[in-house]
This record gives structure tokens, C-alpha cells and sequence, in this order.
């Protein structure tokens, strides 16, 4: 196979002479599946793609392949090149593209000795670290993935911008009895990944849930930890794409000078936190700024990304999502800010309340007021003066989001990196919401 | 058989008999490595999407996958390794990778993987197409996109946010499987679908309508005739109506009350707690850490009446389905599709299994719905079609029975617990039913429940005239993530004495 170089150097000499810009990505790397302490699915992936947008004037045409043969680089050219003459004129202006005119602040999250980790490796490490949950008769499920991420980014005017990424998720669910616990962890180093700890952790949440709990239906603390946190947001992130706010489809409109959320909550979208990783740069080879979200819990900024500035008369953040333009731009490297507490010390301090690990099939009910619903998963632990009481099984929550962030109380001053896609991860830290309805 | 037309690089391929020397090395280089059984698959994926928002073409983009994958099964433990590098060195590659795969497995292996027995199959099959939709030229997609879309904004005037969108979306699959066991296997899948959607904003509301499905239009195993033959005209007007007037109805109360769904609803809660319920990898634990296990497990086989009498399910039937979005002839694992019960009278009598599922729960046979979202990615045990079957009565004879009730149309939100056991659903609009007639309409009703004690409270099915294959596009399952077609057939349906409002 061609390597991203030698697809730039093809990419370059077929369209030259003409407006073209295109996106290569590469993504190699294997996940092992475990159920019952045990693999039962291994899988190994190598692929390859190559977004290509030519102009013809105003017209614009986008096609993709993963034929990086001369031939299939050929037909996707082909392929765009016939987009174009159906195309409105449109008033997307294609970068010059001087790589020198860019400047980039670096992100540091390729590890090449990473890439040595292998199947066998990951499997005897995990044999090892699940040996204190077999001898307490627990069971284990979850996952080890390892993975490279390549990307380049070019243009037929000389634009040339390369970015390499490694990462490793390892996560475990632990069941004994009923109890529940789970633990996920993500690093960009595999030889980072503290298998031991993330077992023993959660078995540790599986036998301080074995109790079962029942609770009635009302209002309650919750401690969403993270990994929940990040599926408690998941939709409402959208809102900050520039394309949506500019087209007034975004609840922000409504918000602009109302707070969102209490004053405890500051996002960021930074991909140079120490914490974060993917290419400080977008598929339009834009630099990806460092951007405000939401100040002390009031709504700071949008992300924009290069068709929407174009259009609106807005500056582009450097968040763009696709060639064609048509999604628009979303924040993908999210820092929440943390607290003062741990998460020791915000157990203590709830009499009565819920810690989440993770949300399962959360979902926005009603739209217009934000009324959001979803279920516990991994363990949700009852909390009774100050200390993990017993397990609750799955409970469903039903509640405004709005007025959940507007009750958040504390957050934890740990932070942690949680991966929901290919390109960046998510900062958050455990964070304390009162009186969520519990149904 | 034809190629995937235009497919450039399938082309290149099959001009020079590449593909089936390919496949043919791909099962030498497997026996090579002592694997005890072995498949490999060659796909290539063609996909078109044509976008129409706010009433301006914004694109037609095109793109298109040819990938190799291989499985492989030594000593009783399973290796997989896909790659989108179709050559010979990809491909040596990725044996070398899916038996180093199969050697980590082995380190940690609960038993050793049997298959259940499926003789060695040699044929070809394609979706039954009326008009290839790449032989449709692309200014009569985007006219007739923009014809619906502009029909909202030409009716269209009042104080709201209109914003608009339809779309046009292609899919064909050209794939060939071949197995150390003999098989040699082509298919071609087609699938299709149209949409428009409306959203109407104002004073902080948001509402949205769609047609004639909620996400994406409802796929179909069909060429280009998926589009046409829909009523896009009455739609536009009935949407906004409708729109306009949910905009301002009241929520719906928190209470008990009956339930009447309409097809697309009837469909989803079809998939999210009948069908992920009955995939028999479930039953072993396979998706504990993602998608969950289920509350049909074996025991109930035969015994647990999981419906009323009126209930039942078929799954798996090509024949049924000729237009399923989730219809294959064989499946990923070269097994012949075979017609299976569910659920009979009520009562649950089947799952859908793969060979390996098949085999641990001593099934003679699988029953084909081992699915893959392509060559890069094994395939799962997934819903390839599974339809409610048709009863007896009629949306209006429904309506007119019912004392009080609710009846609702489009999916909004759907959340279900991990043994799919309970689960809360919400949809686009509702109507108010008092005394056998439509009294006023519902802003974000939801309703929630027990599976089984719903499909219990299930007291009417319309009839076969109402009877409609629904298709959908973004069921996901697995790590990584796959998406896969599915169909399910239904028709509306009543439901007695359900949770509506949380």
C-alpha cells in the first residue's frame, strides 16, 4: 500500500494545475473483546481513506475511496470531478495553502515503542490482572484496543500538514453477585496501561455493590463520574457547532446572555491540554484554536469551522468536520475544569445519594426544554453518610438537563480522558449534580 | 454476475480476474497456518448521498470501500484481520495478523469455539432492483430533491424557524465470501431510501417531523424505485400542519392510558426489545461489556408467553422480505437464510444465531444472521429482518375502540436497559384518542414500560393492508462499532393500559 506520502506526492501531480484539497487517513492497530474472564473476540484492522474536494470555479465536488492505487486515486478525481457538475456555486474559498504560514503548538501523543505492544502481550497482562477476579468468583467483561492513527492533510498549492497519533483503551465491567463495578482507562502510550489497577479497581465497586439497594423514585445527589459525564453530555455538545447556532438551530440563540449551567462550569475546547490528543489541526488544515465554550457557567463561544465562516462572516476555530461543509464544526477536545475536591471527599460529604460510573442509551426526550432520560450502568452505588452502602442496579433518571448543570455543586480536581471517537478525548472530571429525578 | 457499477477498482479487479484469484490465495495462505477453519471475504462498498437543505442542492458525494477480511480458527479460538490494502502483501498480512489474533485468544480462551454444521454452498444472489440507482442521472436526483424540499418553503409562512432537509441516500454492496469448507458465495446488495424532514423553531420550542420515517426514510433492499411511488406532495403539507400545531400542544399527562403505534414506532420497538432481545450471542455474554445481555435467555424457549396470543414473529426469511433493508440470501458466514419462528401466539420459540451461537446452544443448523458491516469488521450475530405479523384489525377500527389513549407516529428517542427488559420510548407527535376519537394533539410524548408486560397488553394488530416492511440504517452493535441494515415488517398496533408521559 501506498504510503500517506506517496498518496500526497500522487494526489499532487493528478489535480495539478486545479484546485483540489484532500484528507488521508490511516487507523491500524487491533481490540480484544473479553466476556466471563475470557477473549472471545480478536480483530485486527488496517485501513485507509482519502477524502479529495476539487473546485471548478465556484463548484465544488467531494468523493471518497480507499483505493489509493494510481487507479483508485484516479477514479475518486473522477468521482469529484462529476459532483462538481451538478454543484451550486458556492462561496467556499480553498485555502492557498502554505505550510509555512501555520503555525502549530505541538500535541505529544505518538508513542512508536506503543506499537510493539501486541495481541499476545495484552492478553497475558490481562490474564494476570483479572486473576484477583476469578479467585473472588467474579466475572469480568470489557476490552483492550491499541491503535495508530495517521492523518495528512494537503493541497494542490503545496499544503502538506501531518499528524500520528497512538492510543490504548483498556475498560472492565466486574460483576459478582450483583455487585457491579466498572474501570476504563485511556492512554496514548499502551505501556502505560496499569492493567492491575484497573481490575482490581473494579472489583473492588463490584463487592462494595453486592447489597442491593432499593430506592424510591424522587430527587437525589448523584456523582456522574466521567465516563458518565461525558454520555450525559453527549448531545448537548452539538449545540456548539457554528454552522447550527448560525442557522439558528442551536438552543444557544436562546442562551446568549442567560447562564447554562452554575458557575463551577468552565469548558474548553484545547487540544494542547496535557491530557489531550489528535492533530492541532483540522480537515481543512486550519489551526485548531483554543476556544471558550462556557465561562463561570455562561455560554462563551461556538466552534466554526471554515464553510460556515465563509458563509456567516465568522472566523473559523479550526473545528471543521468534513470537506463538503455540511455538518459544520464540533468542539472534539473538551476540558471541563475540575474542582477543589477528590472523590473521596465528595462522598463523605453526601448523607444520602447516587455515584454513577456510566450511562447507557441516554437520550433527549423533549427537545425544547432539554428533558433527558437514561439508565445506570456499571454499578450505580448508593451513598448513605458519606460511604458506599450497597448497589442499585439500574435505575433511570428523567430529568431537565438545564437545570441539572445549573445544580451542580462540586467537581473533583481529578481530571480524566475519556475517548468517544477517533480524534480527541474528553477532560472530565467527577462532578456533583443535587436533586436529579430519579424515576 | 454484474459488478458493482462503476466501482472502478471492483472493476479493475474483476476485468482481470483478480478477485477470485485473490479469494483463492486468501483461503491457501489460511489452510497454511494449520487453521482448523477458515473464511475470507472480499467486499466492495459503493455509497451515494444527495442532500438538499433549506430548499439549496448542497452536494452529491460519493464514496466508495474495497476491503479484505479474514477469520480464522485455530485450536477452538477465533482470529479475525480486515485491511482496505487488496493486494497480495495486504492480504498475507492480514493472515499473519488474524492468526497472531487467534494466538491471544487461545492464551485466554473459555473453550474452544465448535461451528455448527452448514454444507458447502456455490451461488450468487442479488437484491431484485427495478432501476440501478447509479444509472439515475444526477440532475434528476437533485431536482427532484429540491422539488420536495421547496414545497415546505412555498407553503410556508408565519412567525417560526423553518429549517429543512431531504436527502437521497445509495448503498450496494458487491461481496464475495469463500470458506476453507468450499463455499464460494456472491452477492449483491442494493439498499435505498428517500427522505424529507422539517424543523420548526420558535420561542425556545423545537419540534420536527419527518417522512416517511424518522431517520433517514425507510431503507429498502430496491434500486432507485425506493424513491418514487411515496405521496412527497401530501407529505409536505400534512408535516407542516402537523408541525405547526405540535408546536403549541401540551405535553401529554403523566398516566396510564392506552397505546396505539403507529408503523414506523411499531418497527423500532419491534427492534430494541424483541429483536437485540433475541440474538442468541447475548444469551453468552458476548456483549456484556457494550450492548448488553438479554431477558430471553434459554430457559424461557418453549415455555415464557412473552406476548398475547395475537403476537407473532418471523425472522430471517428472505422470501418474506424480498424489499428487507436487512435482507441477504446467506449471510457473513456463507449460511443460507432460513425462515425462523420468534415468537408463536405469543409464545417465545426462537432466537437469531450464527454457527457459533447455533452450536452452544445445540442447534442443528444457524439460522444466517452472522453480519458484518463490511470486510474490515467480523461478523455478529445482528437482526437481518424480523417482522410482527399482520392481524386483524385496522388503525381506525383501534381508534374508534378506544376509551382513552394516545396515539403516536415517528421515533424521537428510544432508551432501553441492557437486558432490553425495560425500556422508555419517545416519539415525534401524539393525538389525544377520548371516547373513540381524535381529540387534540401531544407535544414529546413518551411512554415507558416492561417488555413483556407490553407485548402482554398488545390487544390489536392491523391488517395485511396496512402491513408495511420498515427499514433502518444505523442499528449499531459490536466493537468497533458496526452499522447494519435491518427490516422489520409491522403494522399498527394497540397496547392496553401503558405508562405515557415518563
Amino acid at each position: 500500500m501506498n504510503s500517506l506520502k506517496q498518496i500526497h506526492e500522487i494526489l499532487h501531480q493528478q489535480t495539478r494545475g486545479g484546485q483540489a484539497h484532500w484528507l488521508i487517513r490511516r487507523k491500524t492497530g487491533y481490540l480484544l473483546r473479553l466476556t466471563n474472564n475470557y477473549i472471545h473476540q480478536s480483530g485486527y484492522q488496517d485501513q485507509i481513506s482519502v477524502s479529495l474536494r476539487l473546485m471548478r470555479g465556484e463548484r465544488m465536488g467531494v468523493a471518497e475511496t480507499s483505493d489509493v492505487s494510481r487507479a483508485g486515486l484516479g477514479a475518486v478525481i473522477a468521482a469529484a470531478q462529476k459532483a462538481t457538475e451538478v454543484a451550486e456555486a458556492g462561496s467556499l474559498k480553498v485555502r492557498e495553502g502554505r505550510k509555512e504560514n501555520v503555525h502549530f503548538d505541538r500535541v505529544k501523543d505518538y508513542f512508536a515503542a506503543a506499537l510493539a505492544f501486541s495481541p499476545q502481550m495484552a492478553s497475558r497482562k490481562m490474564l494476570q490482572a483479572l486473576e484477583c477476579v476469578k479467585q473472588l468468583g467474579a466475572l469480568a467483561h470489557g476490552y483492550f484496543s491499541s491503535y495508530e492513527w495517521q492523518t495528512l492533510v494537503g493541497n494542490s498549492s503545496g499544503l502538506n500538514l501531518e499528524h500520528s497519533s497512538t492510543g490504548t483503551k483498556f475498560g472492565l465491567t466486574v460483576n459478582r453477585g450483583i455487585g457491579s463495578g466498572y474501570q476504563t482507562v485511556y492512554h496514548p502510550d499502551a505501556r502505560k496501561i496499569n492493567f492491575f489497577e484497573i481490575a482490581e479497581e473494579a472489583l473492588k465497586h463490584a463487592c462494595l455493590t453486592e447489597r442491593q439497594v432499593a430506592i424510591k423514585p424522587g430527587r437525589y445527589p448523584v456523582i456522574l463520574a466521567p465516563r458518565a459525564l461525558a454520555a450525559f453530555l453527549s448531545n448537548f455538545l452539538e449545540e456548539w457547532n457554528g454552522l447550527r447556532f448560525c442557522e439558528k438551530e442551536s438552543f444557544l440563540i436562546h442562551h446568549r446572555k442567560k447562564p447554562i449551567g452554575s458557575k463551577l462550569w468552565t469548558v474548553m475546547d484545547d487540544v494542547t491540554h496535557p491530557l489531550q490528543t489528535g492533530a492541532p489541526f483540522d480537515v481543512e488544515g486550519d489551526a485548531r484554536k483554543k476556544v471558550a465554550l462556557v465561562n463561570k457557567g455562561r455560554f462563551a463561544n461556538c466552534v466554526y469551522d471554515r464553510w460556515t465562516a465563509e458563509r456567516y462572516r465568522v472566523k473559523t476555530t479550526g473545528h471543521s468536520l468534513s470537506l463538503g461543509g455540511e455538518e459544520g464544526a464540533l468542539p472534539y477536545n473538551i476540558v471541563v475544569s475540575g474542582g477543589k475536591s477528590s472523590l473521596g471527599e465528595m462522598i463523605r460529604n453526601i448523607k444520602r445519594g447516587i455515584l454513577i460510573p456510566n450511562i447507557w442509551y441516554h437520550q433527549v426526550v423533549n427537545p425544547s426544554h432539554w428533558t433527558v432520560t437514561g439508565l445506570t450502568r456499571g454499578g450505580a452505588a448508593w451513598i448513605h453518610d458519606g460511604k458506599i452502602a450497597g448497589g442499585l442496579g439500574r435505575i433511570r433518571y428523567l430529568d431537565g438537563l438545564l437545570g441539572a448543570l445549573a445544580r451542580t455543586s462540586v467537581m473533583s480536581r481529578e481530571q480524566f480522558a475519556v475517548k468517544v471517537r477517533d480524534s480527541g478525548v474528553l477532560v472530565f472530571p467527577y462532578v456533583q449534580i443535587e436533586d436529579l429525578r430519579i424515576v | 454476475m454484474n459488478l458493482a457499477p462503476n466501482t472502478t477498482e471492483t472493476a479493475n479487479y474483476r476485468q482481470n480476474n483478480m478477485t477470485s484469484k485473490l479469494v483463492e490465495k486468501a483461503i491457501k495462505l489460511i489452510s497454511a497456518t494449520g487453521a482448523d477453519y477458515g473464511d475470507v471475504r472480499l467486499a466492495a462498498i459503493r455509497r451515494e448521498h444527495v442532500l438538499v437543505r433549506n430548499g439549496r442542492f448542497r452536494g452529491l458525494r460519493e464514496a466508495s470501500e474495497l476491503a479484505i477480511g479474514v477469520r480464522v480458527l485455530v485450536d477452538g479460538a477465533w482470529g479475525f484481520a480486515g485491511t482496505t490494502d487488496v493486494s497480495e502483501s495486504g492480504l498475507k498480512n492480514i493472515v499473519r495478523e488474524a492468526r497472531a489474533n487467534a494466538a491471544a485468544q487461545n492464551l485466554m480462551k473459555q473453550f474452544g469455539v465448535e461451528l455448527a454444521k452448514e454444507p458447502a454452498h456455490r451461488g450468487s444472489w442479488q437484491t431484485p432492483i427495478q432501476r440501478d440507482p447509479w444509472s439515475v442521472p444526477a440532475e434528476e436526483k437533485k431536482d427532484f430533491l429540491i422539488d420536495v424540499d421547496s414545497k415546505f418553503h412555498c407553503k410556508f409562512k408565519g412567525p417560526e424557524t423553518l429549517v429543512t432537509q431531504s436527502q437521497m441516500e445509495f448503498f450496494v454492496k458487491d461481496q464475495i465470501f469463500a470458506s476453507t469448507q468450499g463455499s464460494r458465495i456472491e452477492q449483491k446488495l442494493f439498499r435505498s431510501t428517500a427522505s424529507a424532514e422539517i424543523k420548526l423553531f420558535h420561542k425556545g420550542r423545537k419540534i420536527r417531523r419527518a417522512f416517511p420515517g424518522p431517520t433517514g426514510g425507510n431503507y429498502q433492499g430496491a434500486g432507485y424505485e425506493a424513491v418514487l411511488g411515496l405521496d412527497w406532495h401530501g407529505a409536505s403539507t400534512r408535516l407542516l400542519e402537523e408541525a405547526r400545531e405540535g408546536l403549541r400542544a401540551p405535553e401529554p399527562p403523566e398516566k396510564n392510558m392506552d397505546l396505539i403505534l403507529t408503523g414506523s414506532p411499531m418497527a423500532l420497538q419491534i427492534h430494541e426489545t424483541i429483536g437485540h432481545a433475541v440474538e442468541l450471542d447475548r444469551v453468552y455474554g458476548y456483549e456484556d461489556n457494550l450492548g448488553g445481555r438479554t431477558y430471553l435467555v434459554p430457559d424461557h424457549l418453549r415455555k415464557l408467553q412473552v406476548a398475547s396470543p395475537i403476537v407473532n414473529f418471523v425472522a430471517s426469511d428472505p422470501a418474506m422480505h424480498a424489499r428487507g433493508a436487512g435482507t441477504v440470501k446467506y449471510d457473513d458466514e456463507g449460511v443460507l437464510a432460513k425462515k425462523t419462528d420468534v415468537i408463536q401466539n405469543g409464545l417465545f420459540v426462537g432466537y437469531m444465531n450464527s454457527r457459533e451461537t447455533a452450536q452452544l446452544l445445540g442447534l442443528s443448523r444457524s439460522n444466517g444472521c452472522a453480519v458484518a458491516a463490511d470486510a474490515l469488521n467480523y461478523p455478529l450475530v445482528r437482526m437481518t429482518n424480523l417482522s410482527l405479523l399482520p392481524g386483524k384489525s385496522s388503525l381506525k377500527a383501534m381508534i374508534e375502540s378506544t376509551e382513552e389513549g394516545i396515539l403516536m407516529d415517528n421515533e424521537s428517542s428510544w432508551s432501553i436497559d441492557d437486558e432490553r427488559s425495560t425500556f422508555q420510548i419517545g416519539a415525534e407527535i401524539g393525538w389525544h384518542i377520548r371516547r373513540g376519537k381524535i381529540a387534540g394533539m401531544f407535544r414529546s410524548p413518551v411512554y415507558s414500560g416492561r417488555s413483556i408486560d407490553f407485548w402482554r397488553s398488545c390487544d390489536a394488530i392491523a391488517g395485511k393492508k396496512e402491513w408495511v416492511l420498515w427499514g433502518f440504517a444505523d442499528c449499531t452493535k459490536g466493537a468497533p462499532p458496526q452499522l447494519s441494515y435491518v427490516s422489520h415488517g409491522a403494522a399498527p398496533a394497540r397496547f392496553r393500559g401503558i405508562q405515557v408521559g415518563k
